[in-house]
């Protein structure tokens, strides 16, 4: 049974017959293929899990190294609204620190209101209200009631909670009474607006 | 087609698809996508710490509700009337006292509760962020999701 060379590939495309070797008149022609087969299904592979994994929505979030987020299971998506980002060492409202931790005690604050956010959080609900009229219908009315109000809690897992609890009277105080707590999620996945809603009964006004 | 040739005495094609405009399209995609993924997947637990103010004609009784007080010991659980039940800290591996997520999400399965049961989380002020998000976990993965945070020493007098 004779041997017979082996023809082209399918799926090679990288023809390397051009390369020579042999020195003078007489030169052989070198029968190599680039095998491309294990690349693409890599790359392919690649793609599918990162369009899957894609976020459209960017970060809402500023991580910082000094801030490690608590893990939860049950969560809902993030919205853009105004953030306070409390660390070990400063609080920061919207990028900009606004006190240290360290003076955020029970001894140090008047009336359970840093006046230095609460400053801040009156100019930014201001600015809302500036900017988004209040609407005449009903319904577009509570709808802004209600995103006027959100506010984001980014605080690192390691401070104590008379630090948020002053943050979070503060933010009451200037109408920012919609907390949300942002945490990373554990597994899964957050839930969707709609599928929260059904988890548990709507949530009226709570008195406390 | 440009990759379809015919060989040089006409027996059979030499199907050759050229693979180098994918291959530059998806590197051009692995890395796009490299470069804008979002590696964390961040949530948000949402309370209401909005005041309500009383309603002159409301003479319903009062709705029964559940308080979860987070001090140096673990959790003590107070539903309604009921005697206030403590939840000791457990051990993790390293031998650490951490808060027991798992006997307090299961004393809540227990009472059976509604899904708009109001749930008044109490931390101690030196408790730790993460501590009082792993009690608000612990209600919310069984549904319970009408839950409100208030001070330790607020609620002390209902704990008694």
């Amino acid at each position: 049974m004779s041997i017979k060379a082996p023809g082209s590939r399918f799926g090679s495309s990288v023809n390397m017959r051009g390369l020579h070797i042999g020195k003078g008149g007489k030169r052989k022609t070198l029968g190599f293929y680039l095998n491309l087969t294990p690349m693409i299904d890599m790359f392919t592979i690649l793609v599918v899990f990162l369009l899957i994994t894609f976020s459209a929505s960017g970060e809402i979030l500023m991580s910082s190294a000094e801030i490690q987020l608590p893990m939860a299971y049950s969560s809902r998506p993030l919205e853009r609204v105004p953030t306070i980002a409390i660390s070990a060492n400063s609080v920061v409202f919207e990028g900009e620190e606004v006190v240290k931790t360290a003076a955020v005690t029970e001894k140090l604050v008047v009336d359970q209101k840093i006046p230095e956010l609460a400053k801040r959080l009156k100019e930014s609900q201001e600015a809302y209200r500036r900017n988004h009229q209040d609407p005449s219908d009903p319904a577009l009315r509570a709808k802004w009631i209600e995103e006027a109000k959100q506010i984001i809690i980014q605080a690192d897992r390691k401070v104590p909670f008379e630090v948020i609890r002053l943050v979070m009277t503060t933010a009451a105080i200037e109408s920012y009474s919609a907390i949300n707590f942002a945490i990373d999620v554990r597994g899964g996945g957050t839930k969707a607006e709609g599928e929260a809603g059904k988890a548990a009964a709507p949530a009226e006004k709570k008195a406390e | 087609m440009g990759g379809v040739q015919e060989t040089g005495k006409g027996k059979g094609l030499n199907l050759d698809l050229n693979l180098t405009p994918m291959i530059d399209l998806m590197t051009v995609l692995v890395t796009f996508l490299l470069m804008t993924a979002v590696w964390t997947n961040t949530g948000r637990i949402t309370v209401d710490q909005s005041v309500q103010k009383p309603q002159k004609e409301q003479k319903q009784e009062q709705p029964k509700r559940l308080t979860i007080v987070l001090d140096d010991d673990g959790y003590m659980v107070k539903f309604d009337q009921d005697r206030p039940e403590p939840i000791q800290k457990t051990r993790d591996p390293n031998g650490t006292a951490v808060y027991d997520t798992k006997a307090l999400t299961a004393k809540l399965k227990d009472l059976q509760l509604p899904k708009d049961q109001k749930i008044v989380v109490a931390p101690a002020d030196k408790v730790e962020y993460n501590d009082m998000i792993g009690a608000m976990d612990s209600a919310m993965v069984l549904g319970l999701e009408n839950i409100v945070v208030a001070d330790a020493a607020s609620v002390a007098g209902e704990m008694m």
